[in-house]
């Protein structure tokens, strides 16, 4: 390694390590990089500064962030919930999989890991231990089950990753179906197998058919969100930012009007602390773009993906690097920074290995979701944790089967790319 | 009077921030929204709204980050400091003085492109904003993230000089 790159390697990671924010590593990394290896001068990068956040397709980072405020603020998440319990909790640790499936439902509309941690976690964590669930289970489940509001589209990773690689989002977010319902299923069926024979835990009957045509009822408005996000970018009617607005004006009018559970002042607080929210991560984009800008006159992607050519040949070999490599980075650093980071670096390399970069981007943002619960270091451990008053220790043991089963289907996806390609291929978003 | 000076400070800037995000936000939620409706209503399409929400935007985005400060949410990994607490202390106060190094470059760099802007005249291509005003954000989060910095050493300060007393 050039000694250039090795110093700003090492300034970028001194001021992670000192807990300076991670858009000022990249800023101060940059600025270093301009003063010491070249002539240009700093203007340069407060006007790229400036640049990155003109843009247009950053719009749905905002919406998508409010959409989910609005509905943990309201009654949205609520009825999800009831509607999973009322479809699975009769089942032998039925009440287990309806957190896993409310973590999809919720997915579907939220684009992050820890609003679904926080969202699902705070509410289903006391019902499970209430019905007699095993503490080590119920910690388990919902500490693993929320990586699902991430792969489950819309993600704000693959979003941020579309806009550095431009793969096409709706392309990308296709390709997150099939990784969510594979780990929901296999979360599901693990929880099947352990509850089976068991029967310490309270079963709930099956509910009458009055009962469930009634909580369909009334979720119905709830349920309704997923559709006109999906359906509206799928069908062409709207774009992925489009559909983030659609989606907020939507939730606005069911929780204000339909289910009454938020007041008008409540808008301008949701609204204000959502666009505090995606200021801390649009910012990131923008120290993203100045660290991209010194990279890119420096070369620094060329010269790695020349050295990583000359070490690895096989696109098995590279793609099980990078996914210890992920996993290594995405314990300690959150999924936006991770993508915006790595995504510059590795991208060029994906040619040479044949690797489609919408692939390589359901990689990276599986790969990062389940680092986020990986122990000892991922940061959903922490929030369960607090949640459920346990230490590290005893939530790392609790979560390692549902790690287990979401790195099999990381395996999967990642080796057989037909298996999430083809949804984007049928719908004509990959030639 | 440094606690009162800070304290005023506070109230006009938060007032100051949480006005600009509501509003941003609305206008640019509100604008899609009708440019959707339009589009399948009335087969017409508003040529200004992709403009207006570049700028919010760059507002939201801006005058957001001296917000977060202030509710300390700016994305940062502490990793060490979890691994080693006793560093937790000296590490804050490094991000703090980090975050006023950065602002002082944003408001110095900040005034320097706007500035020029100025000089210039120039103006958005649709609503013919002049682009000083876009320009000034960049200074003004710098005075924003400047202040709330300032505000959060004191609280950590008070904090730890509290804490002795409480044991």
């Amino acid at each position: 390694m050039e000694f250039s790159n090795l110093v700003i390697l090492l300034i970028l990671l001194g001021c992670m390590a000192a807990m300076v924010p991670v858009f000022m590593c990249l800023f101060f990394t940059s600025v270093l990089g301009f003063l010491l290896f070249t002539d240009l001068p700093l203007l340069l990068l407060a006007q790229s500064l400036f640049r990155s956040m003109d843009k247009f397709a950053l719009v749905v980072v905002l919406y998508f962030i409010l959409c989910g405020n609005i509905m943990t603020s309201g009654a949205i998440v609520d009825r999800l919930l009831k509607v999973a319990n009322v479809l699975v909790s009769w089942l032998p640790g039925g009440l287990g999989m309806a957190g896993i499936l409310g973590c999809g439902l919720f997915g579907a509309i939220s684009g992050s890991t820890v609003a679904t941690v926080v969202a699902l976690g705070g509410f289903m964590i006391p019902a499970l231990l209430e019905n007699k669930y095993h503490e080590n289970y119920t910690i388990g489940v919902m500490t693993a089950a929320p990586n699902l509001g991430v792969i489950i589209p819309p993600s704000i990773g693959m979003i941020l990753y579309s806009m550095i690689s431009n793969v096409s989002l709706e392309g990308l977010f296709l390709t997150g179906f099939v990784p969510g319902i594979l780990m929901m299923f296999g979360m599901c069926l693990y929880t099947y197998l352990v509850h089976r024979k068991k029967t310490d835990f309270v079963r709930i009957p099956i509910p009458p058919f009055k009962d469930v045509l009634k909580i369909l009822k009334e979720g119905f408005w709830s349920l309704m969100l997923p559709v006109i996000i999906f359906g509206g970018i799928f069908s062409g009617a709207f774009t992925a930012n489009e559909a983030a607005v659609v989606a907020c004006v939507y939730a606005f009018i069911v929780e204000l009007f339909i289910h009454k559970a938020i007041k008008f002042k409540d808008v301008y607080r949701i609204t204000v602390s959502s666009a505090v929210t995606s200021a801390t991560l649009l910012i990131i984009v923008a120290g993203a773009t100045c660290f991209g800008r010194y990279m890119t006159l420096e070369n620094i992607p060329g010269k790695i993906t020349e050295a990583v050519l000359m070490y690895i040949q096989s696109p098995w070999v590279f793609l099980l690097i990078i996914n210890l490599m992920l996993v290594g980075i995405g314990m300690i650093m959150d999924i936006i920074s991770a993508t915006l980071i790595l995504g510059p670096v590795f991208l060029p390399m994906l040619a040479a290995f044949g690797i489609d970069p919408m692939h390589f981007g359901l990689i990276l943002t599986v790969n990062l979701a389940i680092a986020y619960c990986t122990p000892p270091m991922g940061v959903s451990l922490y929030i369960t944790g607090a949640i459920a008053n346990k230490n590290l220790v005893y939530v790392s043991k609790a979560v390692l089967p549902f790690i287990a089963i979401q790195y099999a289907v990381l395996a999967i996806i990642t080796y057989m790319p037909g298996l999430t390609l083809w949804l984007p291929r049928v719908m004509g978003f990959i030639d | 009077m440094f606690l009162k000076v800070l304290g005023i400070l506070d109230k006009i800037l938060s007032f100051i921030e949480s006005w600009s995000l509501f509003i941003a936000t609305m206008t640019a939620l509100i604008a899609l929204f009708v440019n959707v409706v339009l589009r399948y209503g009335f087969n017409y399409c508003l040529a200004w709204s992709e403009e207006l929400v570049r700028e919010v935007i760059l507002i939201t985005t801006f005058l957001g980050c001296s917000a977060a400060i202030k509710a300390r949410s700016m994305i940062k990994i502490d990793a060490l400091a979890q691994i080693v607490p006793s560093l937790k202390t000296p590490l804050t106060f490094f991000s703090h003085f980090s975050v006023l190094v950065f602002a002082s470059m944003m408001i110095y760099y900040g005034w320097q492109m706007a500035a020029m802007q100025a000089a210039t005249f120039q103006k958005t291509i649709i609503l013919e904003i002049p682009l000083v005003f876009l320009y000034a954000l960049l200074p003004a989060m710098g005075i924003g993230m400047f202040i709330r910095t300032i505000q959060v050493v004191y609280q950590d300060i008070q904090e730890l000089g509290a804490k002795p007393d409480a044991a």
